[in-house]
């Protein structure tokens, strides 16, 4: 009796392990393996231990503009998802009823919709002849279209409309557990709503303003869909970098070093904000 | 004229009103508990009062000021919230010091504030504490000592106690009403439970629908309720339906089935309510027969349902140590005459 209970968790748990071992780990080690080997376009790809692709990806400028960008752009669509996110996250918690779920469902309602739906969405909105610069010139606002596509900041605007309902979301999900008196509270010592917001509010949102960080800073730092359409070729991202490698160039060996490189450096940000956030934060999260 | 004056109080949502036209008059000092069952108005009229909630119509007046146009974070009172609403990332002594920061006071004053509040509330040593850190009445007791650090003119309790264990709420009880003697501050105490209003407070007032149905010292109230709501309502009681049959100074002949008895009060018409307390009721060589139905044992008393002809009573004894009328026993109930009381349905 009491062995079946011991092993009813594995039991319960082995599908998710074998989906995530076949899927998930299998090709990881895979990836990994393969950017050791060596590959020149005579020879195709041959097994074989090297370093090689690591010193490329590492050595090259090319591939530093690349990796570079790709951070700046995650880092400056996280900053800008946290400025949009936040007080919408606040403001649908204060909301009455009703009006809470349906605010809740439009901030999330993009979710529903395809990237690559959303993104094509933009081209059309932002392209030299799409509907914003069509409008702006007909009425004489701007001579010549204003660049939007092909631009980095085309590329920020896209992203943060794709990534910001994750951060409303895990905002929101802080301030449900903010106990509503706790405001009252703070107006009642004499301070000023927008003492209230500064020092009692926004702490106490800081985990869930944190963890929404991480969420946004990942899926923008790996995304492809939408840096590959509104960025195209010329703003390359470390993602499309991994893929024209692998499906242009055939380069599967550097490919794989690119992507091991992404990951490892993203494991990393993420493990060292994990570790600030939890010492800073740490009677917040108890 | 009183410190806190209420004229007239009435808020309205939508079509129903919460408070429906609420007088009062706290003198400095004063410990005021509104009392009453949930729905009553009693939480609305102390919203109204921190400014949290805007009347509809009515005046709040403290020490002589109209309050209406004075915003919440300007009303220098401190409040103690049901749920304590401490702030979670502050330790105790920043939570305390909070609103001496609010207020401009000076770090070296402060520090010497926030530790005398702490004594007073006997928790100086967790001054470095978080609040999850704490046990309820350990919080309950920073949640005190944050409301009372500002020396504000008045001091609004919103049912602190109903979070605590039924030990912790009595030792509370009196624990806070001890500093509030001691620091000599007008408070409003709002609670459902009778047995706080009566044990803490200088005067009660029992809300019911929005209105005060009555006002008085907790003895007097308890006594004289006035009403069968405020006589159920405050301790529990046997009201009895009766016709009244004749009257003379003050008391009034009623009859209840085959039997008559004397009572205290006056109504106009020819029915009445009679209340008997419980506790006053006792068992005698007269009185009104019965047949004891059950009999329950509550430690300090014992708790009878007895058939009689005049309907079912309570009748609540004190356990002295000796034997009780065992169930289906017969006995005469019997009560002094100022007990019986005639009250207002």
């Amino acid at each position: 009796m009491s062995d079946r209970r011991i092993l009813a968790p594995y039991a319960l748990s082995a599908p998710a392990t074998a989906v995530l071992t076949a899927f998930m780990a299998a090709p990881l080690v895979m990836v990994l393996m393969l950017s050791f080997n060596s590959f020149t376009m005579a020879t195709g790809i041959r097994p074989g231990f090297t370093w090689a692709n690591y010193a490329e990806v590492l050595g090259d400028s090319y591939f530093h503009t690349i990796f570079g960008r790709t951070f700046l752009l995650a880092a400056v669509v996280t900053a800008v998802s946290v400025l949009i996110g936040a007080p919408e996250a606040y403001i649908i918690h204060r909301m009455r009823p009703p009006w809470r779920s349906i605010f809740l469902l439009i901030v999330l309602g993009p979710l529903l919709v395809s990237v690559i739906v959303r993104t094509l969405g933009w081209a059309v909105l932002l392209g030299n002849r799409g509907m914003v610069n069509t409008l702006m010139m007909r009425l004489g606002l701007i001579e010549r279209p204003a660049e939007f596509m092909y631009t980095f900041t085309g590329m920020a605007v896209a992203l943060v409309h794709v990534l910001v309902p994750f951060m409303v979301l895990s905002v929101w999900a802080s301030l449900r557990r903010l106990d509503p008196a706790v405001e009252a509270a703070g107006l009642s010592l004499g301070a000023s709503q927008a003492t209230v917001l500064r020092r009692i509010v926004l702490p106490q949102a800081m985990p869930g303003i944190l963890s929404g960080s991480l969420i946004v800073f990942t899926l923008a730092a790996s995304a492809f869909a939408t840096p590959a359409i509104v960025g195209g070729r010329r703003l390359k991202v470390a993602a499309m970098a991994a893929y024209d490698e692998f499906l242009n160039s055939q380069n599967w060996p550097l490919g794989a070093a690119i992507v091991v490189v992404l990951l490892i450096a993203m494991v990393t940000i993420v493990l060292g904000y994990n570790r600030i956030v939890e010492r800073r934060f740490h009677q917040v999260f108890q | 004229m009183p410190f806190l004056e209420i004229q007239g109080l009435v808020k309205r949502y939508g079509s129903v009103a919460a408070v429906d036209g609420v007088d009062l008059a706290v003198e400095r000092g004063e410990f005021l508990s509104l009392l009453g069952p949930s729905g009553c108005g009693k939480s609305t009229t102390l919203l109204a009062i921190a400014g949290f909630v805007e009347p509809s119509a009515g005046s709040i007046r403290i020490d002589g000021r109209e309050m209406a146009p004075v915003k919440p974070n300007r009303r220098n009172i401190g409040i103690v919230f049901q749920s304590f609403a401490l702030f979670p990332h502050m330790t105790v002594a920043e939570n305390v010091g909070f609103g001496l920061e609010m207020r401009r006071v000076s770090a070296a004053e402060r520090g010497h504030r926030i530790a005398e509040a702490l004594a007073l509330v006997r928790l100086d040593e967790l001054a470095g504490r978080y609040p999850k850190q704490l046990s309820g009445g350990q919080q309950q007791r920073v949640a005190l000592a944050r409301a009372l650090v500002i020396r504000p003119d008045l001091l609004l309790l919103d049912e602190p106690m109903s979070s605590l264990d039924a030990k912790l709420r009595e030792e509370m009880r009196v624990e806070i009403r001890d500093i509030q003697r001691r620091v000599a501050i007008t408070t409003i105490l709002v609670t459902h439970d009778q047995a706080e209003a009566l044990l803490m407070a200088d005067r009660v007032a029992v809300m019911d629908r929005g209105r005060i149905a009555r006002i008085g010292r907790p003895y007097e109230v308890y006594e004289d309720p006035g009403s069968a709501f405020v006589s159920n309502f405050l301790g529990r009681t046997n009201l009895i339906a009766a016709t009244v049959v004749g009257r003379s100074g003050g008391r009034l002949r009623l009859r209840v089935g085959e039997v008559e008895v004397d009572a205290t009060g006056d109504v106009n018409g020819s029915t009445a309510m009679l209340s008997l307390r419980p506790e006053r009721l006792s068992f005698g060589s007269d009185g009104v027969p019965g047949k004891v139905e059950s009999c329950l044992f509550m430690g300090g008393q014992w708790l009878y349902r007895v058939a009689t002809p005049i309907g079912e009573l309570a009748v609540i004894r004190p356990n002295e140590g000796g034997a009780h009328v065992p169930e289906g026993g017969t006995v005469r109930v019997t009560w002094p005459p100022e007990a019986a009381r005639v009250v207002h349905e």
